[in-house]
């Protein structure tokens, strides 16, 4: 690859809990170069004409490092307020609303991916209660049609197609799914929705390249474990 | 005791020891906050400590937001009176605000009741607190009907802290404030709300006090050394 990497290596991570000193929760994650910060405010009191009767309502915020903000931002919203709406259990605090915000420091490919990361940490700092911590890889098929995983911004405007997926780290099954590209197995946008063993044997290009991103996201959330290990360690409980 | 990640599965030793065929009150498993009952496991919700006194296991976590729970002792800042519920709307830092009886007062009666304006700092008890209800607060012990240390707080400071540092300086044998205590006379209330309330002879004093209070959350085993610091600051007076 352009950068050295290997086809399936993966950018070094890093991030930070607990950098903002008024939002409940907060992170920063960085994968390589790309860098999303987020911030969580919630559980608290949601407006009147969102509000829901028997659980919490997740909205999200998202904020492009140059530029405006639109339709492309407003999809990514959408992405992560599904993927987490599942992923916290809105159950436990009927008539409330969490408020995510995620601003994109710096760009180099597989943001997506880096924000709901970043989420996911900024949910935990936040102490939001989860089902499960998401952990998100994105990954793409370049032009000669080999799967590369965590593409930097050069490979992914030169892929044929790119994906990016989010796992529950207990099940290891996939939360969430985001595709762009052409793609040989057409019907996978239907599939999608329904994931299930009849899919995997269907479309066995699209499960070898989530096989791969599901190995990759385990080291992810291994790593995932120890920011927030040490975060809690710090916190001398006396 | 292990530190967990919302999502992992938590083995709890059902009473090795229980042999006898009635179930007796004590072998009942207490389960505490952060872990969530699923039909065939126990999962953990947030990340922190696991603590396991048996019967009593829970997850020992910090976070900023409060959530409230029955009996336990807040602080509250009025917001509104409202003639036709006969409450305070009290803010608490929960998800929703607060309501106060008018007579949730010692001997308040009609003729007779405490007249409290917007901004003032109560010290309640939470009444009711259910995910589907608004928190209910009052200002007397459930039942003696006596004030105890509850009702309005005049003059002082009120701060906020996290949660778990809240906990720590609610321990009646707080190292830090017995600490403190020893060198300078000063009232404190603390509300498990991350709420302190401090109130002493000087406006310097009392600064000296809050910033002891908030550096002692990141040098937690040393409760004395810290209150020397802001104490020794505090000497030298004009």
């Amino acid at each position: 690859r352009a950068d050295g990497r290997l086809p399936y290596q993966i950018r070094p991570p890093s991030s930070a809990l607990g950098v903002l000193s008024r939002a409940d929760g907060s992170a920063r994650y960085s994968i390589g170069i790309t860098s999303v910060l987020c911030s969580v405010y919630g559980p608290t009191e949601a407006k009147l004409r969102e509000e829901k009767l028997d659980k919490a309502v997740v909205n999200v915020v998202w904020k492009p490092d140059v530029g405006q903000s639109g339709t492309r931002e407003r999809l990514f919203e959408r992405f992560i307020r599904e993927a987490f709406s599942t992923a916290i259990m809105v159950a436990l605090h009927p008539r409330t609303s969490f408020q995510i915000t995620c601003q994109v420091m710096s760009d180099d490919g597989s943001t997506l991916a880096a924000a709901i990361n970043a989420v996911s940490l900024a949910l935990i700092d936040a102490g939001a209660p989860l089902r499960s911590v998401p952990g998100a890889i994105c990954c793409a098929f370049d032009e000669d049609g080999a799967l590369i995983v965590d593409p930097s911004q050069k490979e992914m405007e030169r892929a044929k197609s790119v994906h990016t997926f989010a796992f529950e780290n207990d099940s290891s099954e996939i939360l969430t799914c985001d595709s762009v590209g052409i793609f040989s197995e057409e019907e996978v946008c239907h599939a999608i929705l329904t994931f299930s063993i009849t899919f995997k044997r269907y479309f066995p290009k699209f499960e070898q390249c989530a096989q791969v991103c599901r190995n990759a996201v385990r080291t992810l959330q291994a790593f995932m474990r120890t920011v927030v290990e040490r975060k809690v360690q710090k916190v001398n409980f006396g | 005791m292990r530190i967990v990640l919302p999502g992992d599965v938590v083995e709890i030793d059902a009473s090795a020891d229980s042999i006898e065929s009635k179930p007796q009150k004590n072998d009942a498993i207490v389960i505490g906050p952060g872990l969530h009952v699923a039909p065939d496991s126990i999962t953990a919700l947030k990340a922190g400590l696991l603590v396991s006194n048996p019967p009593h296991h829970y997850i020992q976590s910090s976070q900023r937001r409060y959530i409230p729970s029955t009996s336990e002792p807040v602080l509250g800042v009025v917001l509104a009176s409202m003639r036709h519920l006969e409450a305070y709307k009290v803010d608490i830092g929960a998800p929703h605000t607060a309501l106060l009886n008018f007579y949730a007062f010692e001997g308040a009666t009609k003729r007779n009741r405490p007249a409290l304006e917007i901004g003032t700092v109560v010290f309640a008890r939470v009444a009711v607190a259910h995910r589907d209800m608004d928190p209910e607060i009052e200002c007397v012990a459930p039942n003696s009907g006596k004030a105890e240390h509850f009702g309005v707080l005049k003059d002082g400071f009120v701060f906020k802290v996290s949660l778990a540092h809240a906990r720590r300086l609610a321990d009646p044998k707080c190292p830090l404030l017995v600490a403190l205590g020893e060198r300078i006379a000063f009232e404190s209330a603390v509300g498990f709300n991350g709420r302190v309330w401090v109130k002493s002879g000087s406006p310097r004093a009392t600064v000296a006090i809050v910033n002891a209070i908030q550096h002692w959350e990141s040098a937690v085993d040393r409760p004395r050394e810290v209150a020397k610091v802001w104490m020794n600051r505090l000497v030298p007076q004009a």
